[in-house]
């Protein structure tokens, strides 16, 4: 019960209106006009020193994405943004890229210190880091645009896996990112996707060799610092034949009045019997208790089961971003291959997600599992959108769908928009959903027994949730309890 | 005219096209407008997902004109003999002649359908859907059937609608059962007519408090292209029993717009639908809690063969102030071919917090194990077919309260299976 009452502990302290990472780190940064057009785009292109292809690339994107409108069929509400009132790229000052941690700026270092992002090697879990026996973490974090530091490159080297920003992978391994980028979000696959090929800046790119099992979980943290900079990560990870990979994803913002624009792209590429497991934690500030300022969060990501006998797991703790958009999903082309979607959305204050997944089964006796907490609070909006599609050639295909919403609080709103589509016999989709409340029944219980309605809350809504947290490397599940309690603070009595 | 349409189809323009309106129906010119503006429903219309009608429809045909007498004998040739009250409805418009005569029934009215009646009205303006705006707009001749406060009529009502044999026209159906405070009813539809043409046919259920009707729809055919829309309203108390048997209908669009608007009223829908060749079946509900401690109940089987097209989309939406609020949706499709396809969409949009809704969806074919349970017992393997497929489909038919009536269902449904279902498909 330790993790418990620590959650429980984490609520009396804190309150929404502060938000635990609301500060700002005072660094000069080296920042493009505000506006976007042709010359902003190369400007990013030349900033990175990127190939002709890269920028004819980027241009193509920023052409088709001009003739796009912008998507409003998800249940969110929001402002127009201007598009042109906005930066697109923003870099720490460094003249060249840091040669080792002592050189990176060491304001950076204290605000990742606050975060208490891993960076350091010896830091890496305190208390264990005297066991040579203890699971690892490397860490790639991102400050605004760039990847300052990259840790652990020595030792996954020897291993085979390359592990480095995608700026570098360009220059490094361009004939992977050349055959992998934009091979499975196209790049006019959504209004944001476009947007992200076209400006963006920098993110992580991973390749594990065939029959390599990586040595340790790679992570990586996203933190948008900048005013009124717009953050368009791009992540591209290929798990060769029979490989397998763990990435975690974490952020954190700090605190802001305007809204700010988030639109990543994810890219997984498994083959043949390869594994990825992708795990984001993500606690961007969601606007305060009159739901003023928090992120716009536009994220595509999506996974594909190239090879037969693959597999994509996607586990999910939101709990911030004042709009979430965003549906990880898995296209099984592979025989036999299989998708996962564990998800937990928590909403309070006035913020809105609109989230889900989508399984495409494409090829034979391909299965998946969709398990989704939606907790709704506050003055907030929980929608979850998913599809499962079972293509005529997808023989034995094999769903079970799971969706269950909470509802805190009598102005809160949860939502169930599922799409299940069979095209062949054979097919076996499951789905099934529901919506309550807490019951007064194991609140009474659990207060009887001496605890406050707060801890009887939060001790409902952990087990609520359990099964999505069991999926969580044990990094995140610690990280991600504490988020839940934060996060749901206010919204009990 | 208030067209603003951009490119309109040759559908749209023909529907367009032969509107006149008397000078005293503003409701009548009000649904012709809200359907000029939005035109035919596209996939692009949320609602219409998995229905393109837009595309469907490419012309429409003309309007059906007041049944004359070659017309209404055709009809009557059609009518059998059973031991129902019959309201008889040819092409859309309600016969009076072909109709059983119910003034002598104590605590009964029929009578032609008013466009103002303010029941009416209401019903209307909590559905707002293109297609039932189309039928406001063109339909004449309707009726409605009215039961008094307090009145319980044993014997079962059956709304019968026909063709008059003119060929493909336009029908626009529409009618009004109203339920008074405490009365019970039972009223079976039977749709019937032939497969050409377009139908867009409206029927409204207004059930006064602590009211109870049992509603059975049955469609074994229909127009090339039809839409039934039902719209109901059920008051503190009341309870609506609403079932549907479809079969043999070429494309078919039902779409069921029910609100609970006084408290504790209850709402029971089901359908069971047998689907085979090309046909496309769609059911579209959108149920409403607009009160508080209101219960809901869907049950909706789909039995796919051949090329078949299953779609169904179900909202149970509670607003804020619907606390205590009930809701279980089920639907399932069993898929008898490889070619036949089931898409649902399941929907849950809440507001309030004190609540219990839940909804299920799954489809498959038939269980391995329990066909060689039967076999392994001396059934033969396309009898325990039948048996399981029979079985699978009743089931949406026990909702219904009136005995006579369920019972007229499972044998409809064992007729069906029995005679036009295409066993071949799976064996």
């Amino acid at each position: 019960m330790a993790a418990v009452q620590e959650t429980v502990d984490k609520v009396k302290t804190l309150d929404v209106d502060a938000y635990k990472y609301g500060f700002t780190t005072d660094i000069e940064s080296d920042k493009a006009p505000k506006g976007l057009n042709e010359d902003i785009v190369r400007f990013i292109s030349a900033k990175k020193n990127e190939p002709e292809w890269l920028t004819d690339w980027r241009l193509d994107a920023f052409r088709r994405w001009q003739t796009m409108a912008e998507p409003k069929w998800a249940r969110v509400h929001y402002p127009p943004i201007d598009y042109q009132d906005l930066y697109y790229y923003s870099a720490p000052k460094t003249a060249e890229g840091p040669k080792s941690l002592d050189e990176v700026d060491p304001e950076l270092l204290r605000t990742y210190e606050k975060l208490g992002i891993p960076l350091r090697e010896q830091e890496i879990l305190a208390g264990v880091q005297a066991d040579p026996n203890a699971r690892r973490v490397a860490v790639d974090a991102v400050f605004d645009s760039v990847s300052v530091a990259t840790t652990f490159k020595a030792e996954l080297a020897k291993a085979g896996v390359i592990f480095c920003p995608i700026s570098e992978a360009v220059r490094t391994h361009p004939e992977l990112v050349k055959k992998y980028l934009g091979s499975v979000v196209p790049v006019t696959d959504n209004y944001f996707a476009t947007l992200n090929s076209a400006v963006y800046s920098d993110g992580s790119f991973v390749y594990v060799p065939p029959g390599v099992r990586c040595p340790m979980e790679l992570s990586t943290y996203f933190r948008i610092n900048e005013r009124n900079t717009g953050q368009f990560e791009r992540t591209l990870i290929i798990a060769d034949k029979g490989s397998y990979v763990s990435y975690l994803e974490g952020c954190t913002a700090p605190q802001r009045d305007e809204n700010q624009l988030h639109a990543a792209v994810v890219e997984l590429i498994a083959l043949d019997d390869a594994e990825i497991k992708y795990s984001t934690v993500q606690n961007w500030y969601p606007g305060d208790s009159q739901g003023k300022g928090g992120i716009y969060n536009f994220v595509t990501k999506r996974g594909d089961c190239r090879g037969d006998r693959s597999k994509i797991s996607w586990t999910q703790v939101e709990t911030g971003s004042a709009i979430t958009w965003k549906y990880p999903s898995c296209i099984l082309r592979g025989d036999s291959s299989r998708g996962e979607f564990y998800s937990i959305a928590i909403s309070n204050g006035y913020q809105q997600v609109d989230s889900g997944t989508k399984m495409l089964h494409l090829g034979a006796n391909t299965s998946s599992r969709v398990i989704s907490k939606g907790i709704s609070a506050g003055h907030s909006q929980n929608t979850y959108r998913g599809q499962i599609s079972a293509h005529r050639k997808a023989r034995n295909a094999r769903n079970f769908t799971n969706c269950d919403s909470l509802l805190i609080g009598n102005s809160c709103g949860a939502h169930t928009v599922p799409y299940i589509e069979a095209k062949n016999s054979s097919a076996v989709f499951e789905h099934e959903a529901t919506t309550s409340k807490i019951s007064d029944d194991q609140l009474f219980y659990c207060m009887q027994r001496g605890l406050s309605a707060e801890e009887a809350t939060a001790l409902i809504v952990n087990g609520f949730v359990r099964d999505v947290l069991q999926q969580l490397p044990m990094e995140f599940a610690v990280e991600a309890q504490k988020l839940i309690a934060i996060s749901l603070e206010g919204s009990v009595g | 005219m208030g067209a603003i349409l951009q490119n309109p189809t040759q559908a749209e323009q023909d529907l367009l096209a032969s509107f006149s309106a008397g000078k005293a129906e503003r409701e009548r010119k009000a649904a012709f407008d809200r359907f000029a503006n939005a035109g035919l429903p596209s996939r692009r219309v949320e609602s219409w997902h998995y229905t393109d009608l837009r595309a469907k429809l490419r012309t429409a045909p003309p309007r059906a004109k007041k049944p004359d007498a070659a017309a209404l004998a055709h009809a009557k040739d059609k009518l059998g003999t059973v031991d129902r009250f019959r309201i008889v409805t040819v092409d859309g418009f309600f016969s009076r002649e072909l109709s059983d005569e119910l003034s002598a029934v104590p605590g009964v009215r029929l009578r032609p359908l008013l466009e103002d009646d303010l029941r009416l009205k209401r019903l209307v303006q909590g559905a707002g859907d293109a297609l039932l705006d189309l039928n406001g707009a063109y339909a004449e001749g309707g009726f409605v059937l009215e039961i008094a406060p307090g009145g319980r009529v044993d014997a079962v009502f059956e709304l019968v609608a026909l063709d008059g044999g003119t060929g493909a026209q336009g029908r626009f159906g529409r009618g009004l059962v109203a339920l008074g405070e405490n009365s019970r009813a039972t009223v079976l539809e039977t749709r019937g007519e032939s497969g050409e043409g377009f139908s867009d046919s409206a029927l409204f259920l207004s059930l006064g408090r602590g009211a109870e009707l049992d509603y059975a729809c049955r469609t074994t055919g229909g127009a090339a292209v039809e839409v039934q829309t039902i719209v109901a309203r059920l008051e503190r108390d009341a309870r609506l029993r609403a079932s549907a048997l479809v079969a043999g209908a070429p494309f078919l669009r039902r779409q069921l717009f029910v609100s609970c608007a006084g408290e504790n009223a209850e709402a029971h829908l089901s359908g069971g639908a047998l689907l085979r060749g090309r046909e496309h079946v769609d059911t579209t509900l959108t149920l409403t809690h607009d009160a508080p401690s209101c219960i809901s109940r869907e049950t909706f089987k789909y039995v796919l063969a051949d090329q078949a097209e299953g779609v169904f989309q179900g909202k149970i939406v509670v607003p804020p102030h619907a606390q205590k609020t009930d809701g279980k949706m089920l639907c399932r499709g069993l898929l008898l071919s490889d070619e036949a396809s089931m898409s649902s969409k399941p929907e849950l949009e809440i507001f309030a917090d004190d609540v219990a809704c839940g909804h299920g969806a799954a489809c498959a074919r038939l269980d391995e194990s329990q066909l060689f349970y039967m076999e392994s017992r001396g059934i033969p393997r396309a009898e325990a077919q039948g048996i399981l497929v029979e079985a699978f489909a009743a089931e949406a038919f026990d909702i219904i309260d009136d005995e006579e009536l369920r019972d007229l269902l499972k044998l409809d449904l064992k007729r069906l299976l029995g005679t036009n279902f295409h066993w071949g498909a799976f064996s």
